[in-house]
């Protein structure tokens, strides 16, 4: 045995001393062999010359792992190429002397997802607009959307916009492609789209594809890093308030982990400017994050995300504390799995939780009442979502592709009341005893399913594109002994863009668009949605709207843009309260009669040159809606009235941002952000105040010399000249806190 | 069993100590500049099997290392330029390449020190590995070595035109000279530009095409007159230094460098 193993290590030797290596030589630009090339080895004096095939043997490196090989030929640029032990075939491609290689093979990276961005459906930012413009107490992804063309002004403390004239609600937020139950912190204040964790967000404002149900007004599709470096990467921020930190690290081209999170630390600003008492729970943001990519296969691959929110303050005014925590986890996993080579497979699991807990403790003020009385009331509500997608995307030819599938969305909602009060000298005769209340509203459970088919489609290439499709949706509450169907609803969905001009003078292309479509969203965690409320089953159906949008896209031989884009948008079977009795809370009714209407018009103009970028979105939106209500019927809101058209509180006529960065050098930036809005109006007829806030960012970074370690330092202010401006003081309300809000930060990325 | 722990335990330890530290050489040789702060430093490490690592490093080749091999040669040494190791790093990203060497020098005792001479010189025209990283995106392997091979080439080519030109040792050894013959829209003219000369725009910027026309060979135009000269510039600098210092250190064969001895 001994004696046969030796012999093959033998063969082995003898066979690799002898080993040769085929050298092909071709002419890069022609393919076409190149005969009588001389070939030399890295430590070899002997030459070889290439034969009619364009091809020659050379000995196989033995000595040295990688030797170099070198093909010259008169006219040809000389061409050297390494050669590795083991390697049995080298291809060298010569190509013409003086032929050097231009612009398009300059060092660049892509932007990740711009190409997404679509005219008359979507605009996209990438993660460097996204570093670019943050600042702030908080940083958010989400302050590089507020900026676009469509979405209307909200101030710096609210991250919720109306898009395209709809509610804020209306407007759906997806991470990795799982919808999010509530992305915002803070009531509503920031989101947790983390600048370090966000790749690129897709904001669709126009004719959202059929595959997207639940939406009406926007969808926000944010997707987080995917590291494909196999060297570990590390990006760590101090900002403000906050401390962030992300380790990415790929395992060769199939796996990868992203893990990271952040933390806030507003207990020393605070104590910067002698406030550390001004909150009893300093304000807090823990969030953290986890995602596992796996590619087992080039045809399959797997994606889990896992995502831990929480945030909280709680504040104390006069003796009283007000209090608001907030806890979401969100888990989902992804599968896509090529079937064939025309053929792939989605499926999507997801589970979502959002617990809020707010309440106050106030002491008893009352001249009768024994000290120390203090009455409390804590409201939680809890939701729970699970959802399920699947889809195939079928590519039948070049000029389609057909994705058809089913979504179901199962969520659950509850809500607790609880505290302690008191009669106190209201009662008959005053009674200072404690009263515990304790109210539990349980939940009803929606199941909301849709089913679509949808067309991509090219009928002319590079001229005439669209996007067709139908969607159904339907919804069932259950739950508490009741059982309550929505009506089904077909939401047809067509979108086209027509390029018409294309390489003229300084326009590289410009195209029209022009789309339609019906759209649908229902409630889910609506505590109204009960029979006892007048709800109807069968007669209720869900929010619906009509959408329609016409656009201009230019594109110039410079990489200017502009877009221009103008919709109208009419509601049908929108919900709202009512009451039948001002002074019972449980004489409330749930109307879905409501209509309404928003039009406007949106343009953005960018242009980025090697020292300045420079870009421009106006928007302007009027939008009003109209509660019929009833007989009996008095509004629940007082901002909400019934039987007259009123303009919604989010609604904003004019929001204007011009941004101008100048880039004097590579390491130092100065970005400047001007904002003027109309002031919302109100329904007595009034507005707030007009805003013109302009924020000023200044930006050094590099790297650490010799190093691979790159470090930022910014110093922003919002709201500069807040101070100056002119107060008018029947304004009902402003949008902003009236005095600049300075921000620092520091970053390292490895 | 007992020898199967033995062996791993001794392998742990021949793991850890190949990971201590570079062995210690056992001849270092610095030029004869400053000795304080010397432009080269060639250290050969203990010889083994008849050869000796060689490692060649200092602000003369630019941030550069070389490795190779060294072997005695009665009092001296024959030594082969193997490897070149280069990184480099702007605002916005780095790189790092490194390439494979085919040169041989010899070094020997000369009366005012040492002598290096090269006897083939080393060309820096076959990239082996690089890595790019370009704000957030990072591009290796073949990728890497691809886009890095182009930008090599384009500066060499520059680097070529310009041995033409009457000031060329002026250009080569100043960087700042450098830059304002290449891009004086950027950095400034010697001369102020002709009013009314031809421009081509790109990126919102103006290049003035006639001085691109009077400065550059007909095959370089385009790079500049389309800003990728200057995006070769600012992304990588330090290639551009490499360039002008690999041809002033080894351009020729038979170039002698006086080297003294520094005992490690």
């Amino acid at each position: 045995m001994v004696r046969s193993v030796w012999i093959i290590v033998l063969l082995l030797a003898a066979f690799q001393a002898s080993a040769e290596v085929l050298a092909v030589v071709l002419d890069q630009d022609l393919g076409s062999p190149l005969e009588g090339v001389q070939i030399r080895v890295q430590g070899s004096d002997q030459a070889y010359m290439t034969d009619e095939k364009g091809q020659v043997e050379l000995p196989s490196p033995a000595s040295s792992q990688r030797v170099l090989v070198t093909a010259t030929l008169l006219g040809y640029k000389t061409v050297k190429k390494i050669l590795a032990t083991g390697q049995v075939k080298i291809v060298l491609e010569m190509s013409l002397e003086g032929a050097v290689e231009g612009q398009e093979l300059v060092v660049e990276g892509t932007k990740p997802q711009q190409t997404d961005a679509q005219g008359g459906l979507s605009q996209v930012v990438t993660s460097q607009d996204i570093q670019a413009q943050t600042m702030g107490i908080v940083e958010d992804a989400m302050s590089a959307i507020k900026t676009l063309p469509g979405v209307g002004y909200t101030g710096a403390f609210d991250a919720r916009p109306s898009i395209d004239g709809g509610d804020p609600s209306e407007t759906v937020a997806t991470l990795d492609g799982a919808y999010i139950l509530d992305p915002y912190q803070w009531s509503g204040t920031y989101t947790i789209f983390n600048p370090d964790l966000v790749d690129s967000i897709k904001l669709s404002d126009g004719i959202i594809g059929a595959p997207y149900g639940q939406v009406m007004s926007g969808l926000l599709e944010v997707n987080s890093k995917t590291p494909s470096d196999t060297d570990q990467h590390l990006d760590f921020g101090l900002s403000t308030t906050g401390l962030d930190l992300f380790f990415q690290q790929a395992f060769g081209d199939q796996a990868g982990v992203l893990l990271g999170g952040k933390v806030t630390w507003m207990e020393v600003p605070l104590a910067l400017i002698g406030e550390s008492d001004l909150f009893v729970t300093d304000p807090y943001i823990r969030n953290a994050t986890a995602k596992l990519y796996w590619n087992p296969t080039p045809n399959v691959s797997w994606t889990l995300d896992g995502n831990l929110d929480t945030d909280g303050v709680a504040i104390g005014v006069d003796g009283i504390t007000l209090h608001l925590f907030e806890n979401e986890t969100l888990v989902s996993s992804a599968l896509k799995v090529l079937v064939s080579k025309n053929l792939l497979w989605n499926l999507m699991l997801s589970y979502n939780s959002f617990d809020t807990d707010v309440g106050f403790q106030a002491p008893l003020r009352e001249p009768d009442a024994p000290p120390g009385l203090i009455s409390t009331d804590s409201t939680t509500q809890d939701d729970y979502r699970y959802q399920a997608r699947t889809s195939f995307d079928w590519t039948p030819n070049e000029s389609h592709v057909i994705s058809y599938g089913v979504d179901e969305m199962l969520e659950n909602w509850s809500e607790g009341d609880n505290g302690t009060s008191y009669p106190g000298a209201r009662a008959e005769p005053a009674d200072f005893s404690p009263k515990p209340f304790s109210s539990n509203l349980s939940g009803k459970n929606t199941l909301s399913s849709g089913a679509y088919v949808d067309d991509s489609f090219t009928l002319v290439p590079g001229t005439l594109t669209g996007e067709g499709g139908l969607r159904v949706d339907h919804s069932v509450v259950f739950g508490g002994g009741e059982l309550l169907q929505t009506y089904p609803v077909v939401n047809p969905r067509l979108r086209l863009t027509y390029t018409f001009l294309k390489d003229w003078g300084l326009i590289q292309s410009m195209d029209v668009n022009a789309g339609s479509g019906l759209y649908s969203q229902f409630p889910a965690d609506n505590e109204y949605m009960d029979t006892k409320n007048g709800v109807t089953s069968l007669d209720l159906g869900p929010t619906r709207s009509w959408f329609n949008v016409v656009g201009l896209d230019v594109q110039g031989t410079g990489g200017e843009t502009l877009n221009l884009q103008a919709y109208y948008k009419y509601y049908i079977d929108r919900f709202y309260t009512a009451t039948t009795n001002a002074s019972d809370p449980n004489a409330t009714v749930l109307k879905y009669d409501g209509t309404g209407y928003a039009w406007g018009f949106d343009l953005g103009a960018k242009k980025q040159t090697t020292f300045w970028d420079f870009s421009l979105s106006y928007s302007f939106d009027d939008t009003e809606l109209y509660n019929p209500g009833g007989p009996g019927l008095s509004p629940s809101d007082a901002s909400d009235p019934l039987g007259a058209w009123y303009y919604p509180s989010y609604q904003v006529f004019n929001t204007l941002y011009a941004d101008l960065t100048v880039k004097p050098n590579d390491e130092f930036s100065i970005l400047t952000q001007a904002t003027v809005a109309s002031g919302t109006p109100t329904t007595s007829g009034g507005r707030t105040n007009w805003q013109y806030p302009v924020d000023v960012k200044l930006d050094w970074h590099g790297f650490y010399s010799l190093s691979k370690v790159r470090w930022e330092y910014y110093v922003g202010c919002e709201d500069v000249f807040a101070l100056l401006y002119f107060i008018r003081p029947t304004a009902a309300a402003s949008f902003n806190i009236g005095f600049p809000i300075p921000s620092v930060g520091y970053k390292l990325s490895y | 069993m007992v020898k199967c722990g033995i062996a791993l335990v001794g392998l742990e330890l021949l793991l850890l100590a190949a990971c201590a530290t570079e062995p210690r050489p056992s001849e270092k040789f610095i030029d004869q500049s400053d000795e304080a702060k010397p432009g080269l430093v060639l250290q050969i490490g203990p010889p083994k099997d008849g050869a000796s690592t060689l490692r060649i490093a200092g602000p003369l080749l630019q941030g550069a290392t070389i490795e190779g091999e060294a072997r005695r040669d009665g009092e001296g040494w024959q030594v082969a330029l193997l490897k070149l190791s280069w990184f480099s790093n702007w605002a916005n990203g780095w790189t790092q390449a490194s390439f494979l060497l085919d040169g041989t020098a010899s070094l020997k005792p000369a009366p005012s020190g040492w002598a290096l001479e090269i006897e083939k010189a080393p060309q820096l025209d076959s990239p082996d590995s690089a890595s790019i990283r370009y704000f957030d995106t990072y591009v290796r392997d073949d990728k890497g070595l691809e886009e890095f091979s182009h930008r090599w080439d384009r500066i060499q080519a520059v680097v070529s035109d310009l041995a033409s030109k009457p000031d060329a040792s002026a250009l080569s050894g100043d960087i700042r000279k450098l830059r304002r013959y290449l891009f004086p829209e950027i950095y400034g003219y010697d001369t102020p530009p002709a009013p009314g000369h031809a421009k081509a725009w790109v990126q919102g910027f103006a290049w003035n095409s006639d001085y691109t026309r009077q400065h550059f060979s007909e095959p370089l135009r385009i790079l500049r007159d389309s800003g990728t000269l200057l995006r070769d510039f600012k992304e990588s600098p330090g290639l551009w230094r490499l360039a002008f210092a690999w041809k002033a250190l080894w351009g020729r064969d038979g170039t002698v460098m006086a080297l003294r001895n520094a005992r490690p």
